[in-house]
């Protein structure tokens, strides 16, 4: 018994990230996003038990995620952010399509925020920090707040170009 | 795969930046959404674009973890990241309730993972009914004369509560107060963010703040720096060049910020002080501010002119309502004395023994206060109506406020079902409008799209129904707008046996039948069809323009 919890905390561990990623492919507020892994990691925890161990977690484990995506839709309604159930289909299918190709994009990605300049990378990353706004994001790098949108807005497609390119160059 | 020019490259990246900012307009999104869905190119750069905002959060998270700015190195051991999730499972783990509960059969396949069926149930539904997700930040409790600068973009009408966002006031005057108790007025053109309960930014334009104690700390963030209040009150005034103006009328505050030079600047600002911060950052102190502040004050003089001005042009509507030949039955709830027990049909074409008689319901405040109401509770709460008209089409109007969908319907005008031609006009329990009408072969219901969903419960709604035989159409109407169509089945010509306002008898299941669980201030039944024009004035003019106790009814 204690083998099969500590069997799930280890592969939520190394799969996290990725549930996370797949859920915010579909929900873009990350805030939301994440109140919906917290729902679908307590369902994973209730379910785990038939889950059989050796097959595919990181699959399993996002089909919880996309019913929570849709039940929490209803919820949604209102936001101006959230995509029809159409849409949400078939984002969801490209997405595993290209999990490898993520994969390689994620590890880039550490590289390219080297590169940036340090007021560039604490601003970004004060950005995506837990509970933190833009506002945080412009006191972090001296800015003003209409300043803070249009360089996060840069610093993304730099990451972004960056990102690309050095995949890239890997496959040259 | 269609390649994408540098133009749309660039325009789909703005989309998802303003995406993942929580500000790209409706119309946008509607772009960006049958763009992902026509273009597969543009959906992968979506995928990827959102991808990237997933592992930047990784890697803040990281970093906070290791504590070092440098350290941005993937790391697979170092996973304290997503830490509230694994908090979560540690604690079902530690109590025992993975193991020791039921599991049901509940299999997932673990093949590809593509998406099955896509119409079918929850397989998780056991544990459904999270919380609704709202990061509400403060309430819009007071506007007069309110332009917004870009309508497309978001706009927020009296009473909504708000979530971080940004109001742009072309003209006008807005209160808004934040749920930790602070109070701003607004004063357009304005451009002000809302950013958490006790903050906000002040982009452009002026506003006045008044801070009881229990919001000390309330932060006003401008070009160049911070206002943090110490309990006061306060006018900001920042121009289109960047300089700002801070009055402080009584208390004080303290103004941090930074020169372009780098100097920090620190100031405390007393009761009868002024600074002026130029565009460079540097803080000056001046006599007097250049204009003066609308303060609360202000507003609630000017609100009560706009609501004695927006009172009289109902008045002159409801008049209208009346006198119009086709009304055939209108209550306008005003002008009745709180222990009356009849309800006057203003109806002046048909004659008074179409007065409705009260059962039970209670006198209340409607839309406004000083207008008249019926609430409907207690399972027999109802007014007896005596209504023999017989209608080839009709419209149907009423503004209401249910307070909770708890039971299967929610009735606003039912007769007796049995008589061919009978009408029962409802919510149903999941917050659609239902015209149910009784023809030849049984009852027919017309069920418009959900109208009414948990934010629209306790606040006053517009709704209205067509009955129209000659287009064989039902049309319902939500605060003035159209808002679902059905196609009419079998025309009868319609009728109203034993009718109740705000009550159903024949309801399954509801020994006794049952009542509103909420108020009515208006209603009227008019011959022949309304189009959108006129059901619209009706709410135009008839929308509630105060908010009595908007935070006291919100906060949880």
């Amino acid at each position: 018994m204690q083998d099969r919890s500590s069997e799930l905390v280890q592969l939520m561990m190394k799969y996290q990230r990725r549930i996370f990623a797949y859920i915010h492919t579909l929900v873009p507020s990350r805030s939301d996003a994440e109140d919906i892994l917290q729902e679908a990691s307590l369902t994973i925890c209730e379910k785990f038990s038939g889950f059989e161990t050796g097959t595919n977690f990181y699959s399993w484990a996002c089909q919880i995620a996309y019913w929570k995506v849709r039940a929490a839709r209803k919820k949604f309604a209102t936001s101006k952010v959230v995509f029809n159930q159409e849409v949400l289909d078939v984002i969801s299918e490209t997405r595993f399509e290209l999990e490898e190709e993520l994969d390689t994009r994620h590890g880039a990605l550490s590289r390219c925020l080297k590169k940036l300049n340090d007021r560039d990378r604490r601003m970004v990353l004060t950005r995506y920090e837990s509970g933190k706004n833009v506002t945080a994001a412009a006191q972090a790098s001296g800015r003003t707040i209409q300043g803070a949108y249009k360089a996060l807005n840069r610093i993304r497609k730099t990451l972004f170009d960056c990102v690309s390119f050095e995949i890239s160059t890997e496959r040259a | 795969m269609t390649s994408l020019s540098d133009k749309e490259i660039l325009e789909l990246h703005d989309l998802l930046d303003a995406l993942v900012e929580n500000n790209l307009p409706k119309h946008k999104l509607v772009r960006l959404e049958n763009w992902i869905s026509d273009n597969e190119e543009v959906r992968q750069y979506y995928i990827e674009f959102m991808d990237m905002s997933s592992s930047l959060r990784h890697y803040a998270e990281e970093l906070i973890s290791d504590d070092t700015e440098d350290t941005v190195e993937e790391s697979p051991a170092n996973i304290v990241s997503f830490w509230k999730p694994l908090f979560a499972i540690a604690a079902l783990v530690v109590f025992g309730i993975f193991f020791n509960q039921e599991i049901q059969n509940f299999s997932f396949s673990t093949d590809a993972p593509k998406l099955v069926n896509s119409k079918g149930d929850d397989p998780a539904a056991p544990l459904e009914r999270a919380p609704v997700i709202v990061d509400t930040v403060a309430v819009l409790t007071k506007s007069v004369g309110v332009r917004w600068e870009d309508p497309t973009q978001f706009r927020a009408d009296l009473g909504d509560t708000l979530e971080p966002s940004t109001l742009k006031l072309a003209n006008g005057l807005a209160q808004v107060e934040f749920l930790q108790g602070a109070t701003v007025v607004l004063e357009g053109p304005v451009e002000f963010s809302l950013e958490n309960p006790n903050e906000g930014s002040l982009a452009r334009g002026k506003l006045r703040a008044i801070v009881p104690q229990v919001a000390t700390g309330f932060t006003v963030v401008v070009p160049k720096g911070r206002v943090i209040d110490l309990g006061t009150d306060f006018g900001l005034h920042v121009h289109a060049g960047g300089s700002t103006e801070l009055f402080v009328y009584q208390g004080n505050v303290i103004y941090e910020g930074q020169t372009d030079s780098g100097e920090n600047i620190t100031r405390e600002v007393s009761g009868g002080e002024s600074i002026f911060i130029d565009p460079y950052g540097n803080a000056n102190w001046v006599e007097m501010p250049s204009e003066p502040f609308i303060s609360a004050a202000d507003l609630a003089f000017r609100s009560m002119e706009e609501s004695q001005r927006r009172h009289s042009a109902w008045v002159d509507l409801s008049n209208d309502i009346s006198s119009d030949p086709k009304t055939v039955l209108y209550f306008s709830f005003d002008n009745h004395s709180p222990w009356s027990r009849i309800l006057r049909n203003e109806s002046v074409s048909n004659s008074s023994v179409q007065n409705g008689a009260i059962v039970g319901c209670n006198w209340s405040e409607g839309r406004w206060s000083g207008k008249g109401a019926l609430s409907f509770k207690r399972k027999n709460d109802r007014v007896r109506l005596q209504l023999p008209s017989h209608l080839k089409s009709a419209t149907f109007s009423a503004w209401l406020k249910i307070d909770s969908l708890d039971q299967s319907i929610s009735p606003i005008i039912c007769s007796e079902p049995k008589s061919l031609g009978s009408v029962c006009w409802s919510v149903n329990g999941d917050g659609k409008i239902v015209l149910r009408t009784r023809n030849s072969g049984g009852n027919t219901f017309y069920e418009s799209a959900v109208a009414f969903r948990s934010d629209k419960l306790g606040r006053w709604a517009h709704v209205a129904t067509t009955y129209n035989a000659d287009a064989k159409m039902i049309t319902h109407y939500v605060n003035g707008r159209s808002f679902s169509r059905e196609k009419l089945i079998d025309p009868v010509i319609l009728t109203f046996p034993k009718a109740m306002l705000g009550h159903s008898s024949s309801t399954k299941g509801a020994n006794g039948g049952v009542a509103l669980n909420g108020s009515i201030d208006e209603f009227g039944v008019f011959e022949g069809v309304y189009d959108e024009d006129q059901i619209r004035r009706i709410y135009e003019v008839g929308r509630p323009f105060e908010v009595p106790n908007a935070l006291g009814t919100r906060i949880p």
